[in-house]
């Protein structure tokens, strides 16, 4: 995967530095295309231009939250296909489950997770993509 | 008219010959003194007989002995004087339903605390139905029904009540139904508390802790990923000792990060936030990941067994819960076993109505004098803080959490220095929903 022609490209919309850097890292390491976004308006302009194959989403950002995010990719039907892994620090079992609605691949809890898990996940997410 | 008490004897008197004079039928209770100086209450009535012309002919009457019926009616009156003072003292809302008439009384709180206008009429169950806000409405109005085609006779129920001033109010309502002797159920007594200041306190924890979830997670977090980082080969070679320190912070960190979640875990079934939600679920799949990824934290020093049980492989659990209980026990069975070479048990059974999971270990054991204290919240038994230093005394109070809560239940054997086995037992149809939600938030603030 991370030796394909075509780098797979991914959205990375977080607004904690200290973690959109290490992800970005690991995932430039493990062969990914990452561009990175501050907030959740940001993560949308971006993703309208570049057409990532995955979105990386959190939850609590400024401007626009994550969920909000998801709930317009899924009325834009140019969009609604995107692969998201929805990422947070909350703790709360109804939004894992409105998140399951909105057809997210995974709800994870950042702190939970180490840069191994994480790329396991997104690995996990792409096999489910067809044109892959 | 010896019989008769001294001081009823005039009044008794005065009766019959009245009625002798105007011949008409009368009507008397009066006290008699029996040989033995007992005092019993007589009820008498009789009538008058006479000839065409006018003359007294006989008079006529029967005597009954009423002094148990008196005896009941004044110790009922009492009982409903009882009733009315405590209805009066209380600031709770009381109401009685009388379901024969659909007639609803309450007392004066429904006037002095929730500012309801005094009414010369009764008011009806419906009316209080219509007070309950419209999202818990139907729940309510369900829960009664089911109350009544039930042999139940109390009945508990949290719901938002609507004052005179449109604003609403959390209620506590507990009551009680009277049954006729054929079990048909014909008045319900029940009391409204006020539970607002409660559940505003429970609402403030709420957002206190999933602020704290996320204000610590998030430096722990960076912390986490930054030092993975440096051990990992992300960034430059590290030399021996610097590897070892940065390896020595990374595990501090996700120690903390475990630290927090289990309180996370704790205080979400506490405060009764946590959605049991029970599928079904392939046990012996889920117990084996379990097994797979404590293995590496056993370090090849204790080997785990288990053979998945064919006949207990689909079960009706919450996945996350159940893994959480399964996680819990294996990893104190791996953390207390200190010698080299020890096995661990594991198995998950159907014996007779209900499922049965075991974990037996050969490690410390409890000692005696800390058995009765081990599924307390933070509690650790001496041997185990010698052991191991690192413990949160957590696990296995989140264990109980989990089971009240799914009516399940935990127990052990053990012995200091031979080892312990723990049992989690779940009834045959699997986690039950949170229904006892309530009763451990009731048990855990009081």
């Amino acid at each position: 995967m991370s030796v394909s022609a075509k780098p797979i490209r991914i959205v990375l919309a977080e607004d904690e530095p200290m973690i959109a850097l290490a992800y970005q890292h690991a995932l430039t390491y493990h062969g990914f295309n990452v561009t990175v976004a501050k907030d959740g308006k940001e993560a949308l302009a971006i993703i309208e231009k570049e057409r990532p194959h995955l979105l990386l989403l959190d939850v609590i950002m400024p401007h626009m939250n994550g969920i909000e995010v998801l709930e317009i990719l899924r009325n834009n039907p140019e969009l609604e296909k995107l692969s998201v892994i929805m990422l947070t620090n909350l703790g709360q079992p109804s939004d894992a489950e409105h998140v399951e609605k909105l057809g997210a691949k995974a709800y994870l809890i950042k702190a939970n997770l180490s840069l191994e898990d994480l790329v396991r996940h997104i690995s996990d997410a792409l096999k489910d993509i067809p044109s892959l | 008219m010896q019989l008769i008490h001294p001081d009823d004897r005039e009044k008794v008197g005065s009766i019959i010959n009245e009625a002798y004079q105007t011949k008409q039928s009368f009507e008397f209770e009066h006290r008699i003194v029996l040989p033995n100086k007992k005092i019993r209450i007589l009820h008498g009535k009789g009538k008058v007989i006479s000839d065409e012309a006018g003359n007294v002919k006989a008079m006529l009457g029967t005597s009954q002995d009423i002094t148990e019926r008196k005896k009941a009616d004044q110790a009922l009156h009492r009982s409903d004087e009882r009733f009315r003072a405590v209805s009066a003292a209380t600031s709770d809302v009381v109401y009685d339903i009388d379901l024969q008439t659909n007639t609803m009384w309450f007392n004066d709180a429904l006037n002095t605390e929730y500012n309801y206008p005094q009414r010369r009429t009764l008011y009806t169950p419906d009316w209080r139905l219509n007070h309950i806000h419209a999202d818990d409405r139907e729940r309510v109005k369900a829960s009664i029904e089911a109350l009544l085609d039930r042999q139940d006779k109390t009945w508990v129920s949290e719901y938002r009540f609507r004052l005179h001033d449109g604003t609403y109010i959390d209620i506590r309502d507990r009551a009680f139904v009277l049954r006729d002797t054929d079990r048909k159920p014909i008045r319900i007594i029940g009391s409204m508390l006020d539970i607002s200041q409660q559940k505003e306190l429970e609402r403030a924890k709420d957002k206190f802790i999933s602020l704290v979830s996320h204000q610590l997670r998030t430096p722990l977090t960076s912390m986490r990923l930054l030092t993975e980082m440096l051990s990992s080969g992300y960034a430059e070679e590290l030399t021996v000792s610097q590897h070892d320190y940065v390896q020595k912070i990374e595990s501090s960190t996700v120690r903390m990060i475990h630290l927090v979640n289990e309180i996370l875990g704790v205080s979400s079934i506490e405060t009764g936030r946590l959605n049991v939600r029970p599928t079904e679920t392939d046990v012996c799949a889920l117990i084996q990941t379990q097994i797979d990824e404590i293995t590496p934290l056993a370090e090849q020093r204790v080997k785990i067994t288990y053979t998945p049980d064919e006949t207990a492989r689909t079960v009706t659990v919450d996945p996350t819960l159940f893994s959480q209980i399964v996680h819990n026990l294996l990893t104190n069975a791996v953390r207390y076993t200190l010698r080299d070479g020890a096995t661990i048990h594991v198995s998950f059974q159907k014996v007779r109505e209900e499922y049965i999971l075991t974990v037996q270990d050969h490690g410390i054991g409890i000692p005696m004098e800390a058995q009765p204290h081990i599924f307390n919240g933070f509690y650790r038994a001496n041997n185990a803080i010698k052991a191991r230093g690192d413990g949160t005394g957590l696990g296995l109070y989140l264990i109980r959490l989990i089971l009240d809560m799914t009516g399940g239940k935990i127990w052990f054997k053990s012995q200091e220095g031979e080892g312990s086995t723990f049992y989690v037992s779940l009834p045959s149809c699997g986690m039950m929903n949170n229904q006892m939600n309530k009763a451990i938030i009731q048990k855990t603030q009081a």
